[in-house]
């Protein structure tokens, strides 16, 4: 028998399901959090949801305290939702295309924290910039 | 002299990308390989190992364009990071030196990681006249058998090293074949296209480094990640083909409201690719999106399925040889959405069903 197509679009429309899954899924990794410290990241991608559902998502996390903006090969996003501990994560490339988005159930996701390397690295241009601006001191 | 080889965090410091660029890099790789998140660190410590695996490109009968799409030269995204994880010992289009010195370092690449080194192939190899294609005096199958003979597999990018492609078309004057048809005692990843998705490539050689093997492979030999999802199950224009509504011209009322193209030659029913999810042009859109059928590029023999411009329903026409039976596995494989397809195919003009329409079922995500 052919399956009533109009019935399945309508299903479709309608949406997976997966909205409550994943906040069921948010909710026992803060837990774990709160009692263990163990963090957990959900790709938002690897699961179907209507742009519907994932509007619904965002909108039953609601918006926190910390919402940051970050420059690396194009722009990240980074907020605290209304329940802290849950950040929302979304990477774009330098064409602004959506790469990624994800939640992340953490005291604070690793991307914001200035990483070892690029303190290092930091750490010696400024020294390098000091010698510069003293030779520039002395030539004067 | 021994050069100290720099590491990873060295070579990108060099070149302005910062740590947290290289973090959000594996990350989305992780996404793309359907990796859960937790993979993103392992994914960043094997390409942060000094083991940068040698990468030797050969480039038969081809037009470039598939290592355009990947270095897209105008504007090198982030897929361009995988090149600093690996050694790209030898491409011929791209390297500075020439003559004798390049086979001189492709020969060294060879010698110094027999076993372990990873050949690239774009474009399909003559059988015909070992005159039509050569470098450096050495016939492309003469070349592919030498150096795949040390290679630990094979990645045919685009269409043409994966299924013989363009060249291989009717009648087919070079006599062309894919590399599978020479290779037969390596792993073979094809990676078809025409060109393919940089990311994928990129992926299939971050799955090489991080895990040590390739990623899982469909009956044609394409990674199931990207190429199990078919065009037309998850194009956007999917609701119109559900409705029967079609575009019958490309200016007509029915293609200004973005129906379906399926009488208008789309290939998308029978075709398996990532591009209405990955996209094209930095993820603009695709083909599709643009207001053209797919031509089913990343299919064995898209060439001589008939006219871009003919129907599904009277475009199929099968090529001989071996890539025709991968078209039938390939059938078998994409039962699903061949439903559809057929469907369409018995009904000729008509869609499978007449439907009223379906409040927003056709809507798109724009963000
Ligand atoms: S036939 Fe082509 S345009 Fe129509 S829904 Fe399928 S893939 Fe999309
Ligand atoms: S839409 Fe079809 S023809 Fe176009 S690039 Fe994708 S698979 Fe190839």
């Amino acid at each position: 028998m052919r399956p009533d197509l109009n019935e399945v679009l309508r299903r479709r429309a309608a949406g997976t399901g997966n909205m409550v899954l994943v906040l069921h899924e948010v909710a026992h990794a803060l837990d774990r959090l709160a009692r263990t410290g163990e963090t957990h990241v959900i790709d938002l991608s690897s699961l179907p949801m209507t742009p519907v559902e994932l509007q619904q998502l965002i909108a039953s996390l609601g918006a926190g305290e910390v919402r940051a903006a970050i420059e690396a090969e194009g722009r990240s996003e980074v907020t605290e939702t209304g329940f802290s501990g849950v950040w929302l994560v979304t990477h774009r490339d330098t064409d602004d295309m959506l790469r990624g988005r994800y939640i992340e159930i953490t005291p604070l996701p690793e991307i914001l924290r200035s990483q070892d390397a690029d303190i290092r690295a930091a750490a010696a241009r400024l020294a390098r910039k000091l010698d510069q601006i003293s030779d520039l001191e002395e030539a004067s | 002299m021994i050069r100290r080889q720099q590491t990873l965090g060295e070579r990108l410091e060099e070149r302005g990308i910062s740590r947290r660029s290289f973090l959000k890099f594996c990350t989305t790789t992780a996404s793309l390989l359907a990796l859960p998140p937790a993979f993103a660190p392992r994914i960043a410590e094997a390409l942060e190992s000094q083991r940068r695996p040698s990468v030797i490109w050969l480039s038969f009968q081809e037009c470039t364009g598939c290592s355009e799409s990947i270095l897209r030269a105008g504007s090198p995204s982030i897929e361009s990071l995988i090149f600093e994880a690996i050694s790209l010992d030898y491409h011929e289009t791209l390297q500075a030196a020439a003559g004798h010195q390049a086979e001189a370092a492709r020969e060294q690449a060879m010698a110094e990681n027999m076993g372990k080194y990873l050949v690239v192939v774009d474009g399909s190899v003559p059988l015909g006249n070992p005159g039509f294609s050569t470098v450096a005096g050495q016939s492309n199958v003469e070349t592919l058998k030498q150096v795949a003979k040390g290679a630990a597999a094979v990645i045919c990018m685009g269409t043409c090293s994966a299924f013989g492609g363009i060249p291989y078309a009717k009648p087919n004057p070079t006599g062309a074949v894919p590399v599978s048809e020479i290779i037969t005692d390596k792993p073979i990843v094809n990676v078809p296209g025409c060109p393919p998705i940089p990311a994928v490539m990129t992926s299939v050689i971050a799955h090489y480094i991080t895990f040590g093997s390739l990623p899982e492979l469909d009956d044609l030999g394409r990674p199931k990640v990207f190429y199990g999802q078919n065009i037309h199950d998850r194009c956007y224009r999917r609701p119109f083909y559900e409705r029967g509504q079609f575009a019958q011209s490309f200016d007509d009322e029915g293609a200004k409201a973005g129906w379906c193209l399926y009488k208008l030659g789309c290939k998308g029913p029978t075709t398996y690719n990532a591009c209405a999810v990955l996209k094209w042009n930095e993820g603009t859109s695709f083909p599709i999106e643009a207001g053209h059928g797919c031509l089913g590029c990343s299919e064995p023999n898209f060439w001589d399925k008939g006219s871009f411009y003919a129907p599904l329903s009277t475009a199929t026409e099968l090529g001989s040889g071996t890539v025709a039976a991968g078209v039938l596995a390939g059938a078998v494989l994409g039962a699903g959405a061949g439903y559809a397809g057929r469907k369409m195919q018995e009904k000729g003009k008509t869609g499978p069903f007449e439907a009223p329409p379906v409040a927003d079922a056709g809507q798109k995500e724009n963000s």
